[in-house]
């Protein structure tokens, strides 16, 4: 009957392409208790589709993405955002660029539930939590943002972590937690969602100053095909692993390297013009200088850092935004949620 | 596997939210004879839509000199800018979304405007052609809402090329200001 049911998922299209926990009506009731609503309660919408996106819609997803209903204290606020107007789920769904929907979670919240933080930390960890939470966020893009299943997505490339991309940081960490950078109390637990494309990784192992890393992972955001580049600014998710952590730690604060990183990012806009890369005609809020440096960011609380990864080798991460995201939506982790 | 062969608690529950139904009437004919632009601010979008005045003003076609604009391509325009619009009595074309997210928001954009009361469309390109079909597949309309498509791509492309494009938005526009589908 259970083989029947996922088959049956896959034949009416509730699935992400891999096979789903069946969303039987006990299980979803089950869902909503942990998360402390009805089933009927309106979460959030797309009002100019005349879209509802009900609790039960969501606690379907959760069911189906694999969650137990112990995350329900993570779950719900990372719903309420994922269905957020603020987070423009049909655009993210449906757009060229393909994003994912990266779930950054921090606070005491990653022991206490058993995130992954070290190895693979980066989207790739093999533990429940990580790989379930980050696929429910993505199950709710696919499922709310098109339409009702009839608007197309047109995602060029896309990427893996449209499946699940979910990083928690480490409980230890050298600058504070995450959420610090966005206005939420060090003591909380957070939960933040970004519109993200794939990471891109940035190894450098013979560094021994802290400028020589920071100059690297700014190489890595001012590529020439960074996304942030396309008409307009936008933001990105920094992840650093422990022994870049330690090495940057070790002469500037987190703001200090948000600033060094925003000025080695810097290219020649007359570069970037050359490359195609700047629009003919760009709009006043584009700030085209020609002959002058361009950073792909309009403001240093753009780019975000995470502290995350194994011990060990000495890579870190650069996760570009979406075009059509300006930076990470936070919320705080409400320890009762679930409790009951 | 059959529902009527399970227990209801085996019942599957949907997770997919639908859109309600809002019937509406298309306006195709303007009440006003004259075209006013709105740009999305995509690139190439406002160049398009300039040479597209000057095409229309060439062959004595009324066209607003103002081209409005929508802050965020990526979705459908704001309540205000709603607001605004629904006092046009001009056909009003909202564009030019050539990718996945403003073609979704501009779909949206035309359906705002219809409901509104004026006729306005969006200008799409070609491979987001089926937008407006996609977006309006759970309304009830009395007829389908048409679209004005374009020629892909937009964004790198030659002077020749934004002027072959405007002619083809020129010779669209003409068309609806008489009431006609655009193509």
């Amino acid at each position: 009957m259970t083989v029947d049911a996922i088959e049956r998922c896959f034949e009416i299209g509730w699935t992400d392409g891999l096979p789903v926990v069946p969303p039987h009506r006990y299980l979803v009731e089950q869902m909503l208790d942990a998360l402390g609503w009805k089933a009927d309660d309106v979460i959030g919408g797309i009002k100019t589709q005349r879209i509802e996106i009900t609790a039960q819609h969501l606690a379907a997803a959760a069911v189906m993405a694999g969650c137990r209903t112990d995350y329900a204290r993570v779950l719900r606020p990372l719903a309420e955002l994922v269905v957020d107007e603020a987070f423009n789920v049909s655009g993210v769904e449906v757009t060229t660029g393909g994003p994912a929907v990266l779930v950054l979670v921090s606070g005491p919240v990653v022991q206490e539930m058993g995130f992954a933080h070290a190895a693979n930390a980066i989207g790739g960890a093999n533990a429940r939590p990580n790989a379930t939470i980050g696929r429910f966020a993505n199950l709710v893009r696919h499922f709310s943002g098109r339409g009702g299943g009839v608007l197309e997505t047109h995602g060029t490339i896309g990427h893996p972590g449209r499946y699940s991309f979910l990083i928690a940081e480490h409980p230890e960490t050298q600058w504070g937690p995450f959420h610090t950078q966005l206005g939420i109390e060090a003591g909380e637990s957070a939960v933040g969602i970004m519109a993200a494309e794939g990471p891109n990784s940035v190894n450098n192992h013979y560094a021994s100053e802290a400028d020589q890393v920071l100059e690297t992972i700014a190489g890595t955001l001012a590529h020439p095909g960074f996304t942030n580049w396309y008409w307009h600014f936008g933001a990105c998710v920094v992840a650093i692993a422990p022994q870049h952590a330690t090495l940057i730690a070790s002469k500037y604060s987190r703001d200090e390297a948000r600033h060094m990183l925003f000025e080695m990012s810097k290219r020649p806009t007359d570069e970037l013009i050359r490359l195609g890369r700047m629009p003919a005609e760009p709009r006043e809020k584009s700030k085209v200088e020609p002959g002058a440096m361009r950073a792909p960011f309009d403001r240093e609380s753009q780019i975000h850092i995470i502290e995350s990864g194994h011990d060990g080798g000495k890579f870190s991460a650069v996760i570009p935004a979406w075009v059509g995201d300006y930076s990470v939506h936070i919320k705080k982790i409400d320890s009762a949620v679930g409790s009951a | 596997m059959s529902n009527e062969t399970i227990s209801p608690e085996l019942e599957l529950l949907n997770p997919i939210p639908r859109p309600a139904s809002g019937p509406f009437t298309v306006k195709v004919k303007p009440k006003k004879r004259e075209v006013y632009f709105v740009d999305n601010n995509k690139p190439n979008s406002l160049a398009i839509l300039k040479r597209a005045q000057a095409e229309l003003r060439r062959r004595g076609v009324a066209v607003r000199e103002e081209i409005g604009s929508k802050p965020f391509a990526g979705g459908p325009m704001t309540d205000e800018q709603l607001a605004e619009l629904s006092q046009e009595q001009s056909l009003v074309l909202c564009g030019i979304n050539d990718c996945g997210s403003c073609s979704m928001g501009g779909a949206l954009d035309s359906v705002l405007l219809q409901r509104a009361g004026v006729a306005g469309f969006t200008i799409l390109t070609t491979p987001f052609g089926d937008r407006v079909r996609d977006i309006t597949a759970f309304q009830e309309t009395d007829r389908p809402l048409p679209a004005i498509v374009l020629t892909h791509p937009m964004q790198n492309i030659s002077d020749e090329e934004l002027d072959q494009r405007a002619v083809e938005l020129a010779d669209a526009a003409e068309r609806m200001l008489d009431g006609e589908d655009p193509h």
